[in-house]
């Protein structure tokens, strides 16, 4: 955003990524799934972070969290975390930021929770390790948690197993595991697609109210462009590791510049009106060896022209706050 | 796509390029490929047919090898006790290793793959019958029931075979039941249903390519398994006879003479022996670790 | 409903499940997974069945395309009732119903490449005169979902999901049926795919004078490609009609809650009516009343002991709720 110039340390900015770049090196040859990213979040901020998959979302939540294993490797730009950078940090301090101030909701929670320990087991883990909390005090603070995240009678449920639960109670158990430790920042993947559409909005409501009530910021990765206008405040589109747009919740999807955003709004069928043809975007997703030179997006768009072969274009600012990496876009909408 | 193609695609795959890479792997290539040559075309290229017994002389026995002392130029490894070239007794052991050990296997390839994809897609009683008929082989020792089974039939190469195949099927049968039952909740096992194709042509035909991986590489180990198997009842004195040829039977016979100074005839039969076996485990732990779905 | 109109009925159809968890010597358990499901569909139209994990839309598509075998009803394929037909009965019927599966990545079989999956069904249905033939006719349905004749020696891993689904429709399209159940294409694509998807389906129905029954999870999909839609949960109907009478004036609790919980493009989070987390398991046998009752907002004593039926409220629409009748 162009206002990290100006808006450095404080200010409120709580998390500040600058051209990051993660790389995979494989068999066939380097993927770079992230690709020269750059965002920021303020202290109680909820950014949406959206694209389609293999745009690279996913793996910049996991950069930020330094969970890149190999092949994969950051390899360039910064992350500024309450003022420091997280990749000058060694293993261990990450790991007391880890699960303490920044934590992590995943997608699938048939798969974060340990089947063979209890929730009591997994909750209190973090609060010990992070808050030094033991025994009863434990115990109450962990109940407590379950309660806030929606679990009916959390006093018995609290010595229940993972496959006791729910898919969408778990996810509930995973929100309160990560809340355990009231941090600064949590980074939502995906936290509501592998569940039903009525619990979804009982999560995402719940999810939402917790984290404007801690003052906590989020990232909130998904596909779900209509999910994300619910709930965040700003949102960055991804494109093939890049940023493509960005800008507030309301600009992005009332106004959306980029032919790409533009393709991907009218991609998705409505709940009332007329049942136009849905306009799709025509090929595919490039081959991530063999990515074309200039826009990644100049293959598919509508109003390509021949610098976008040859030119990669330049983030501009369309309007206060709204910014888009397109030569051309700004003066059509479609 | 033609064999051109499906060439150089194979050459240019990521199997390959591990396989090129990795020197226990081209090893243990080199080696089965080496003992496939020998089995085939040794016995044409070897001056004399060791189990013959018009061409051997008794006074060449247990002529040393030719670095020795008393050793005869004719016979570069020495001679076992009935005058036999080791050189030309090894090689059609290697034959008779190879056939027995490739019968072996197919044979429990073909009935233990069989067995199991019944048994996988099927279940029920079916199932259960057949497990329990490979819970039952699994506890006995394969190689007790091969003895078993020769102490009923008599000697003899085939008899020898069908001894072998008696256990041999069990984890082919195991492991393709596993992988069956898997694949048949697949959707495209589904849409062959829907489409309408009978029960067999699903089995064979859309579910058998599917197991055949792990099946591969339990054949690849099992060759060589069989092999020292094979070894070990020739050894004791109940697999080949002695009239034909067999590693294990030269070992045996050497053993004897062995504490005697006269050690070729046990080691060189003994160390082609481990150097078959090596060859194909080191293939087929390759295999087996190429095979193992990665996920990521 | 025109008589000659009719391709598919489906009368009272029941599917029950064992529940794993009776013992050998207790008398076994069942669950209705699908519980006296009725509908007809007729030809040329797109019929859109909705529900959440567990309903037991899945199960019905199956029973209905004959994967599995009805516990009690009838199903009804263009006046032939094909409710007990053994498989080699049903063969000749295997050509007119076909299905399009969820997972691109597993309803293709890897080990075929795309040409031979496409070509299979129509030389073992007898619909060419040699293999060259029907070669060539594979190529021209493959064509028209937009999979190049060149790229038909390749394998379904060299394919992305979306071209997938498309060499799916394609399969299902070889045998030339008048009816697809299509069980969730898109839902594991990404949307701009999707959209892809969709018109293509739309079009083929068109071209091809199809019926289709589409099930998915997703609101705003069904209500865009379908005529008429109908709602499940825990195994039955609960409500069926033109898909704007269902989305602008919604009968059933469930379905209100359903349509309320779909997050909306630019509505800020989120008014939607609270519901207890917990979906419950689909009721034993011998259930009695309303499946929704326990977590309706208004729910009656007739609603705890009586099952409701589905009633006409509407034209066309179709409720089972006894609240709807007072």
């Amino acid at each position: 955003m162009t206002m990290t110039e100006e808006a450095k340390n404080d200010n409120g900015v709580l998390l500040e990524v600058r051209d990051l770049s993660t790389h995979f090196h494989t068999f066939r040859g380097v993927v770079k799934a992230v690709d020269g990213v750059s965002f920021s979040l303020k202290r109680g901020e909820i950014l949406g972070v959206v694209g389609e998959s293999g745009c690279g979302k996913s793996v910049t939540g996991f950069s930020v969290l330094r969970l890149i294993d190999p092949p994969g490797r950051i390899a360039g730009g910064d992350i500024i975390f309450e003022g420091e950078s997280l990749l000058k940090k060694s293993e261990r301090e990450m790991e007391r930021i880890r699960g303490n101030k920044i934590s992590m909701i995943f997608q699938d929670p048939m798969t974060s929770l340990n089947p063979v320990y209890t929730i009591k087991r997994q909750i209190c883990e973090t609060l010990e390790l992070h808050e030094g909390l033991r025994g009863r005090e434990a115990h109450k603070r962990a109940v407590e948690l379950l309660r806030l995240v929606g679990i009916p009678s959390p006093e018995s449920r609290v010595n229940y197993y993972p496959h006791q639960f729910s898919g969408g109670m778990r996810q509930r158990v995973i929100i309160a595991i990560s809340l355990a430790t009231s941090p600064s920042l949590i980074i939502a993947d995906e936290p509501t697609t592998a569940l039903d559409v009525t619990v979804q909005a009982q999560l995402i409501k719940r999810l939402y109210s917790l984290v404007r009530k801690n003052n906590s910021s989020m990232i909130l990765i998904t596909h779900d462009l209509s999910l994300v206008s619910g709930v965040s405040d700003n949102i960055i589109v991804m494109y093939c590791g890049r940023v493509i747009e960005r800008g507030s919740s309301e600009a992005v999807i009332s106004r959306p510049a980029h032919p790409y955003t533009v393709g991907l709004l009218g991609s998705i069928p409505k709940m009332a009106g007329e049942r136009e043809m849905l306009r799709q975007i025509s090929g595919m997703v490039p081959n991530p060896f063999d990515m074309p030179a200039g826009c990644a997006f100049c293959p598919r768009c509508e109003m390509a022209q021949s610098i976008c072969e040859k030119e990669y274009p330049r983030m501009r600012e369309i309007e206060e706050g709204h910014c888009v990496c397109c030569h051309f876009a700004g003066g059509r909408g479609l | 796509m033609d064999a051109g193609k499906r060439i150089s695609k194979f050459l240019r795959s990521e199997g390959f390029h591990n396989f090129k890479h990795n020197p226990f792997a081209i090893a243990g290539a080199v080696i089965i490929f080496l003992f496939l040559l020998t089995a085939v075309f040794g016995p044409h290229l070897v001056s004399q047919n060791p189990y013959d017994l018009a061409q051997l002389d008794l006074n060449d026995s247990y002529k040393p090898p030719i670095w020795q002392e008393g050793s005869d130029p004719r016979f570069i490894l020495g001679t076992d006790d009935q005058g036999r070239n080791m050189v030309s007794a090894i090689v059609y052991g290697v034959r008779m290793s190879v056939t027995i050990g490739f019968c072996v296997t197919m044979i429990c390839m073909t009935v233990g793959t069989v067995l199991g994809l019944i048994s996988g897609y099927k279940g029920g009683r079916l199932d259960s019958l057949i497990m329990g008929l490979v819970n039952v082989q699994l506890s006995f020792p394969s190689l007790l029931i091969a003895m078993l089974v020769l102490i009923a039939f008599g000697r003899g190469v085939w008899k020898i075979i069908l001894a072998l195949s008696f256990s041999g099927w069990v984890t082919y049968a195991r492991t393709v039941r596993g992988t069956a039952m898997a694949e048949k909740n697949k959707e495209y096992v589904e849409a062959a249903k829907v489409i309408g194709f009978p029960e067999r042509v699903i089995l064979f035909r859309h579910i058998l390519p599917n197991v055949m991986t792990p099946v591969i590489v339990i054949a690849t180990l099992q060759i060589g398994t069989v092999i020292l198997s094979e070894a070990t009842l020739s050894f004791l004195g109940i697999g080949i006879p002695i009239t034909e040829p067999s590693l294990g039977l030269l070992v045996a016979q050497g053993y004897n003479v062995l504490f005697s100074g006269l050690w070729w005839v046990s080691v060189f039969p003994g160390l082609v022996l481990m150097l078959l076996v090596v060859g194909m485990n080191l293939l087929g732990d390759f295999l087996r670790d190429e095979f193992n779905p990665r996920l990521k | 409903m025109d008589r000659d109109d009719l391709l598919l009925e489906v009368k009272n159809m029941t599917k029950k499940f064992p529940l794993s968890r009776s013992g050998p010597f207790e008398k076994k358990k069942y669950v209705d997974a699908v519980k006296d499901f009725s509908i007809s569909l007729k030809r040329k139209e797109i019929f859109g069945l909705v529900g959440e994990s567990g309903c037991g839309k899945s199960t019905a598509a199956r029973t209905i395309i004959r994967l599995y075998k009805p516990d009690a009803g009838k199903i009804i394929y263009d006046g032939t009732d094909i409710t007990d037909l053994e498989e080699r009965e049903l063969r000749p019927f295997r050509k007119k119903m076909q299905m399009v599966f969820q997972n691109p990545y597993s309803s293709l079989n890897p080990r075929h490449t795309v040409k031979e999956i496409v070509t299979q069904p129509i030389m073992f249905h007898g619909l060419a005169g040699s293999r060259r033939e029907a070669e060539e006719k594979a190529m021209y349905y493959l064509d028209k979902v937009g999979v190049l004749s060149s790229q038909a020696d390749r394998y379904p891993h060299q394919f992305s999901g979306g071209q997938r689904q498309r060499i799916s429709i394609a399969r299902a399209l070889a045998v030339a049926p008048d009816f697809i159940i299509a069980d969730e294409p898109v839902s594991a694509l990404d949307v701009s795919i999707q959209a892809q998807i969709l018109n293509l389906l739309l079009d083929l129905r068109e071209e091809f004078d199809l019926s289709l029954m589409f099930i998915a999870h997703d609101l705003a999909v069904v209500r865009h490609v379908s005529d008429r839609v109908g709602i499940m949960y825990l195994g039955r109907l609960v409500e069926y009609g033109p898909y704007s009478s269902i989305f602008e004036n919604p009968l059933h609790s469930y379905t209100k809650t359903l349509l309320s919980a779909v997050p909306v493009l630019g509505k800020r989070t989120i008014d939607s009516v609270v519901l207890s987390d917990e979906v419950p398991s689909a009721p034993s046998e011998d259930f009695e009343g309303c499946v929704f009752a326990h977590r309706c907002g208004g729910s009656t004593e007739r609603c705890l002991c009586e099952t409701p039926v589905l009633k006409e409220h509407d034209p066309g629409h179709f409720v089972a709720c006894w609240r709807s009748e007072m």
